[in-house]
């Protein structure tokens, strides 16, 4: 009987109201080398511990809802990232980014967090572009020959199979860093419909010869940024 | 010391592996003293100890044990102590290291274990022991203890399987005997007096700090034993080869849980580890006495934490990780006296914070399927039990104190509250076991399964998919049971019994896995085996088999050569019966339970009597001389 109640209180479970906040995060050191996963899961750890009241799915398996603008690739670091995260009570976006970072692991910080609307579209719809520093020796003149090229093929590899894509027009711009002379600033397509990952642009730059496999694999990579809109009138996502 | 090496693991090396995050430490709750050891550094001084906490297995693995836990956060409450973690790494980055000369190194300050004073090793399960080799070989420490000079570190271990740490013992410099949250306390304070020593004009040796370990109540020191060995390859004796070591080394326990220390605020890792969640833990002991269960007879007394103390840690846990699940462990769970106030205590607060309990499935009463309702995950992992025999009979031998009856019943109750997944654990070549008592095995299945849809029908519920999930071990004839006289079946008994057990549960709602009798076979020898067995270890190590607890890196059939080589054989370890007089490799050992007591419940397993649990009635096996727990409150 106990299983037909449970059923019965299911369906009429309505979904609550929820309190949507957008928050700007950076990840650093160590903890750069977990999945999207367990990068989730870290958050929804140090929600709970920050006793932030996170509205949860509904169902058998209850989960806190939250949402990440793009995901993080495993060894990139960002220093301004996005995710939404929905609250059941309205709270002050000060607080949540103070609590949050009390009770964060090392390298997790809070940089940003404000109210945004419970009706508006996924934060991660909005994404089109993203900024990137990558930081290695020969870097900048491999990229700088691979700029001068038509096309960029390389092979992407998914589910076993490997297919020849061209990753140039997916390059909106490179620029000289002016953090050090060995770091170069990109902006990319980032998103759900077209999106490059910086590690395919440094196979690219590995097949000039100009920059060796363990320099490429060592390179520096940090997302400094998601932007929306349509290039070249690109605004930050915030 | 000792700074051989200072490549480091870098990022194109961590983009190489499976799992980086197993390599990078920096979790919440990691302790992290680089500064203040600069500072007692730079002064000159040498008053402190650098513990490096070894796991010899993956990171996710480690991390999941509740020992390791208790004790890094206990070794780094003591001022004086710098604990750090390393693991084993797995085959990719193994490779990687050796490739770029890269030493294995601590996860918190990177410093390679070479350097550390003490390596502790946590030996939770015979087939870590190849992988206790390869974090010394990847930190350039020499394997045996009698090949360590005065600066290389202290190599020390403990855990359940050192009960029997002979085939081990010459790579250790010292073994803590049960439980080591005090004695490592005491040990730590002698580690640091010898390393004053070392500055002064009478250095301390490193023979005298053995000789002093020694007398630590608890501290086996395998170097100053001699074992003697007779003609047909028995031991013949364990003799002190110095007054400074005793004849015997008993097991060191925690009197008082409640006093016990407990970390409430541990670390959490980033990534998902295999027990990922928090634990509480219940009790240590088990009053059971089931026969073939060494754990059963090594962790007595009876000692429990009280309800009010578990209810405190499991909140500021569940405040402190951020975990959403909460485990209880102890041997069986379902036992402990304060189930009910403690799950009645917690059912509000963690379902007010979506955080899930397991529950003990051999309890299931209406009252705690209304708390299972609440708080429980047992919906998603199912009801699990653990009758270990097919048949009375069986049961009653190995004095497994479950019924057929107590099953059904949990289940009925389960089955009418919608619960559609029941696990149940069995053992094959258990002592006196006929076919019968296996084909008993899959007769229980079925009648798991026409009970669910006696229910279905009952009750008028909609069905479900069934699953009953039956799983079957290898028995094992552990050191210090009823059962260490035993022998185990062959392989190919046993591959027998798998597969005619196979063919009898034929049904889309049973699934039937087995654990590999390989692994089984070879798991005998090591928990069985004495002093010999170091070389062979060591042999096999260097032609390349390690990671030998995962069924993908291990071969038996390279093993047994090496056995071979060295001139011993399985046969002897594993399917030979002892007489009632055989001196054993672990005698010198004593947790406590007299050998005359284990002989008497063997004789009582063959006779198939049933011998009840501690309490009411205490049945005189030796551990009340620890005058605690269980024994002391029967008075």
């Amino acid at each position: 009987m106990l299983q037909a109640e449970r059923e019965r209180q299911m369906t009429m479970q309505k979904k609550n109201e929820e309190f949507p906040i957008r928050m700007g995060f950076e990840r650093k050191g160590s903890i750069i080398y977990i999945g999207h996963l367990d990068l989730m899961r870290t958050f929804e750890r140090t929600l709970r511990r920050a006793e932030l009241p996170v509205a949860y799915s509904l169902g058998y398996n209850p989960r806190p809802t939250l949402i990440f603008a793009l995901p993080l690739g495993v060894g990139i670091a960002a220093s301004e990232d996005v995710a939404d995260i929905f609250f059941s009570e309205k709270l002050d976006p000060s607080e949540v980014t103070a609590r949050f970072n009390a009770k964060a692991p090392p390298g997790l910080r809070a940089v940003f967090a404000r109210e945004i609307p419970e009706s508006g579209k996924s934060v991660m719809s909005l994404v089109t572009a993203a900024s990137y520093r990558i930081t290695a020796p020969d870097l900048k003149s491999a990229l700088d020959e691979l700029m001068l090229r038509d096309e960029i093929l390389v092979t992407k590899k998914a589910k076993g199979k490997a297919t020849i894509t061209d990753i140039r027009p997916l390059v909106l711009s490179v620029t000289e860093s002016d953090e050090s002379e060995n770091s170069v600033d990109l902006l990319v397509y980032a998103g759900s419909s077209r999106n490059l990952r910086p590690d395919l642009l440094l196979s690219a730059c590995v097949e000039t010869g100009k920059i060796d496999e363990r320099a490429a694999l060592n390179a520096e990579v940090l997302r400094t940024g998601l932007y929306t809109g349509q290039y070249p009138d690109l605004r930050r996502l915030s | 010391m000792n700074k051989m090496h200072t490549n480091r693991i870098e990022r194109a090396d961590l983009l190489r592996v499976e799992n980086p995050a197993r390599y990078v430490g920096g979790e919440r709750g990691a302790v992290v003293k680089s500064e203040v050891l600069s500072q007692i550094q730079e002064a000159g001084r040498t008053d402190y100890v650098r513990f490096a906490y070894c796991f010899p297995d993956i990171y996710e693995i480690g991390m999941s044990n509740l020992a390791l836990v208790i004790l890094y956060h206990l070794l780094n409450e003591i001022p004086y102590v710098y604990c750090e973690r390393a693991f084993s790494p797995w085959k990719d980055m193994d490779a990687i290291m050796r490739d770029r000369n890269i030493p294995l190194s601590s996860l918190e300050t990177r410093t390679p274990l070479s350097e550390f004073d003490v390596v502790g090793f946590s030996l939770q399960y015979e087939m870590c022991y190849t992988n206790v080799l390869q974090m010394l070989d990847l930190s350039g420490i020499p394997f045996f203890s009698s090949d360590r000079k005065e600066d290389d570190p202290i190599v020390i271990a403990g855990g359940p399987v050192v009960y029997n740490a002979e085939p081990v013992a010459d790579f250790f410099d010292m073994i803590v005997i049960g439980e080591a949250e005090d004695v490592l306390a005491e040990m730590m304070e002698l580690i640091r007096d010898y390393k004053r020593s070392r500055n002064t004009v009478t250095p301390m040796s490193r023979r005298e700090l053995l000789l002093l370990s020694a007398a630590v109540p608890g501290v086996y020191v395998p170097s100053l034993y001699d074992v003697t060995y007779r003609e047909d390859g028995t031991v013949e004796a364990v003799r002190p080869t110095d007054p400074a070591a005793p004849e015997r080394i008993g097991k060191r326990i925690v009197d008082n849980l409640d006093t016990a220390y407990f970390p409430t605020d541990p670390i959490v890792p980033h990534t998902r580890i295999v027990h990922d969640r928090s634990y509480l833990e219940l009790f240590r002991g088990c009053g059971h006495g089931c026969r073939f269960c060494q754990a059963g007879f090594l962790y007595r007394p009876v000692r429990e934490r009280s309800a009010e103390t578990l209810i405190d840690q499991a909140l500021a846990l569940e405040k402190n990780t951020g975990y959403d699940e909460l485990g209880m462990l102890s041997l069986s769970t379902g036992d402990y006296s304060g189930l009910k106030k403690l799950a009645e205590a917690l059912v509000e607060p963690l379902g007010e914070r979506h955080t899930s309990l397991s529950l003990p499935s051999l309890r299931v009463d209406s009252f705690s399927i209304g708390l299972m309702e609440k708080v429980s995950d047992t919906r998603k992992t199912g009801l699990t039990f653990a009758p270990e025999a097919g048949t009375q009979r069986l049961r009653d031998v190995i004095n497994k104190g479950i019924s057929e009856e107590d099953i059904l019943s949990a289940l009925e109750l389960a089955f009418e509250g919608g619960w559609t997944r029941v696990k149940l654990y069995f053992m094959l070549g258990l002592p006196t076991e006929t076919m019968e008592d296996v084909m008993g095995i899959a007769e229980m299945a079925r009648k798991i399964e026409r009970l669910y849809f006696d229910v279905t029908a009952r009750t008028g519920q909609r069905k479900r998919k069934l699953e009953i999930i039956v799983s079957t071990s290898m028995f094992i004839p552990k050191p210090f049971t009823p059962f260490q006289w035993e022998k185990q079946d062959t392989r190919e008994m046993l591959i027998e019994k798998q597969k005619a057990l196979a063919e009898r549960m034929r049904s889309r709602n049973i699934k039937y896995s087995w654990h590999d009798p390989d692994t089984s076979v070879w798991e005998t020898v090591m928990s069985r085996g004495d002093r010999r067995l170091a070389p062979v270890l060591a042999d096999g190590y260097r032609s390349g088999l390690f990671f030998d607890a995962w069924d993908d890196c291990f071969r038996l059939g390279q093993w047994l050569e090496v056995l071979a080589a060295h001139g011993l054989n399985l046969p002897f370890y594993s399917h030979r019966e002892r007489g009632d007089d055989e001196v054993f490799p672990w005698d010198h050992i004593d947790p406590g339970v007299n050998k005359s007591y284990l002989l008497l419940e063997r004789k009582r397993a063959y006779e198939g009597s049933v011998t009840p649990p501690c309490r009411p009635g205490c049945r005189a096996c030796g551990a009340s001389d620890f005058y605690t727990g269980v024994c002391h409150a029967a008075g």
